[in-house]
């Protein structure tokens, strides 16, 4: 692993009509690397993916991805994946389309080299025989794997999460957990909004906790969830009772 | 009852309600054009003179009678130089009435497809046009068919109103052959009926195409 992060974000602000939804944010990521926010809601968690995957422009500050900043538009090739709470998979594609579309509208492939990293994706997210289904036609659980290999599918160097089973009762949060626990295991930078604090726990390498725009503190999963230095990380601890 | 005179006259009746339906289809179409182009723009942030122009048409046409917009095209413009051969002033009054009411209907259906669907889109690379192109239109679009279709069978009804600029349509051929002969009864009772059949057809067709488009949605 090299010391040079993969992602790299410097005094970064955002505000909503005034309201500062993000303030002075660092961060750096490295290769690998997987990272969990947590953090009540409003706190600005997703606010921040949605800046760094550019669905949001920023008021200040800087983020670059492999040294360079995402709003150079030399490369506008995508190496940023995200994956929705609300999956958004275009419903008059079928599965396989979801997949395979946007690598021949965008990637400019054709059909055939598209389906066929389509389908390999789809055996990676344990979804081969729905291939030729609607999105409607699938559970929630499935929805979001076939979401999760559309954001791989253009080979994304990070994923970012945001809230992916949040939409999702709890027995089917388990299969994304297990893509997720897949994608880790491969080696892939991410970065997971959740609610889940025992997922965030078991998967990441950090947590990072955010209250009111900002990075409140960051740590390994036992220094934040074990022993949180921060008055506002363990009251926040308190109000979701979660248990160590 | 002399139905005679309908059969005596039924090559005239076939043939104008063909030009009906050719007058129909080509405003339609044009309609079309322009209510996909005014609605898509008018969902984007455009400058403020685009937006109050475009603002300004919708609502002039939808806020004015069809019948004083012909007359106006046909027999108001030539004052300004411009005149236009009654066919063609009927296409293009009938295409700009239509498409301000069928511009809304476009802008509408856009705003129905949900905005994941374009922040998704955008996240994987695609850029505006073909985000709109690829995922919003397709989505928009089964929304806003039953609804033109709708409009179709409006500008079909509403293209009798071009009779008055001499344009021997199903109307006028009717309005000619009850001068001959003055059955009103047979003569509009016919009309009436062809024109029944075409608006009947297009509801058919419309079925067809909702069923068509329908499919990616139902099980």
């Amino acid at each position: 692993m090299t010391n040079i992060p993969i992602l790299k974000i410097i005094g970064l602000n955002k505000s909503f009509n005034g309201f500062k939804a993000l303030q002075e944010i660092e961060l750096d990521v490295y290769n690998k690397e997987i990272i969990s926010i947590i953090g009540p809601s409003g706190s600005g968690k997703s606010t921040l993916l949605r800046c760094i995957c550019k669905l949001e422009p920023i008021d200040s500050g800087r983020i670059f991805l492999n040294g360079n900043s995402i709003y150079d538009d030399n490369g506008s090739e995508k190496k940023i994946g995200m994956v929705f709470q609300q999956f958004n998979l275009f419903p008059h594609y079928t599965v396989l389309e979801n997949i395979i579309k946007p690598l021949m509208t965008v990637g400019k492939l054709n059909k055939n080299s598209a389906r066929e990293i389509g389908l390999n994706l789809l055996i990676k997210v344990k979804l081969e025989d729905k291939k030729d289904n609607f999105p409607h036609q699938l559970s929630g659980g499935q929805m979001q794997r076939v979401a999760i290999a559309r954001a791989l599918a253009m080979s994304p160097n990070i994923m970012l999460f945001d809230e992916p089973t949040s939409a999702l009762d709890p027995e089917l949060s388990g299969e994304v957990f297990q893509t997720i626990r897949d994608l880790a295991r491969d080696g892939m930078t991410m970065i997971i909004v959740t609610h889940e604090m025992s997922f965030a726990r078991e998967i990441s390498d950090r947590i990072l906790f955010m209250d009111q725009g900002t990075i409140i503190e960051e740590g390994s999963p036992e220094k934040i969830f074990n022993k949180p230095e921060m008055e506002r990380t363990l009251c926040f601890f308190k109000r979701i009772h979660f248990k160590k | 009852m002399k139905f005679g005179i309908i059969a005596d006259n039924w090559l005239f009746l076939l043939s104008a309600a063909l030009l009906t339906i050719k007058i129909t289809a080509v405003s339609f179409i044009l309609a079309l054009v322009i209510a996909f182009i005014v609605g898509t723009l008018r969902c984007e942030k455009l400058p403020g003179v685009v937006e109050k122009i475009l603002s300004v048409y919708v609502e002039v046409f939808r806020g004015t009678p069809l019948l004083i917009q012909l007359f106006f095209i046909y027999y108001g413009l030539p004052s300004i130089g411009l005149s236009i051969p009654g066919f063609w002033a009927a296409i293009i009054g009938l295409a700009l009435n239509s498409a301000a009411y069928m511009s809304e209907i476009v802008r509408a259906s856009i705003n129905s497809v949900p905005v994941g669907q374009k922040d998704a889109s955008f996240v994987l690379g695609y850029n505006r046009f073909q985000s709109l192109v690829h995922i919003i239109y397709p989505q928009a679009v089964r929304v806003a068919v039953p609804t033109l279709m709708n409009s179709f069978s409006t500008l079909l009804k509403e293209s009798s109103l071009v009779s008055i600029l001499a344009i021997t349509e199903l109307t006028r051929i009717g309005n000619l052959i009850y001068t001959r002969t003055y059955r009103a009864f047979e003569i509009y009772l016919t009309l009436g009926v062809i024109y029944f059949i075409m608006t009947y057809a297009v509801s058919l067709i419309s079925k067809k195409i909702e069923k068509r488009i329908n499919k990616a949605y139902v099980c």
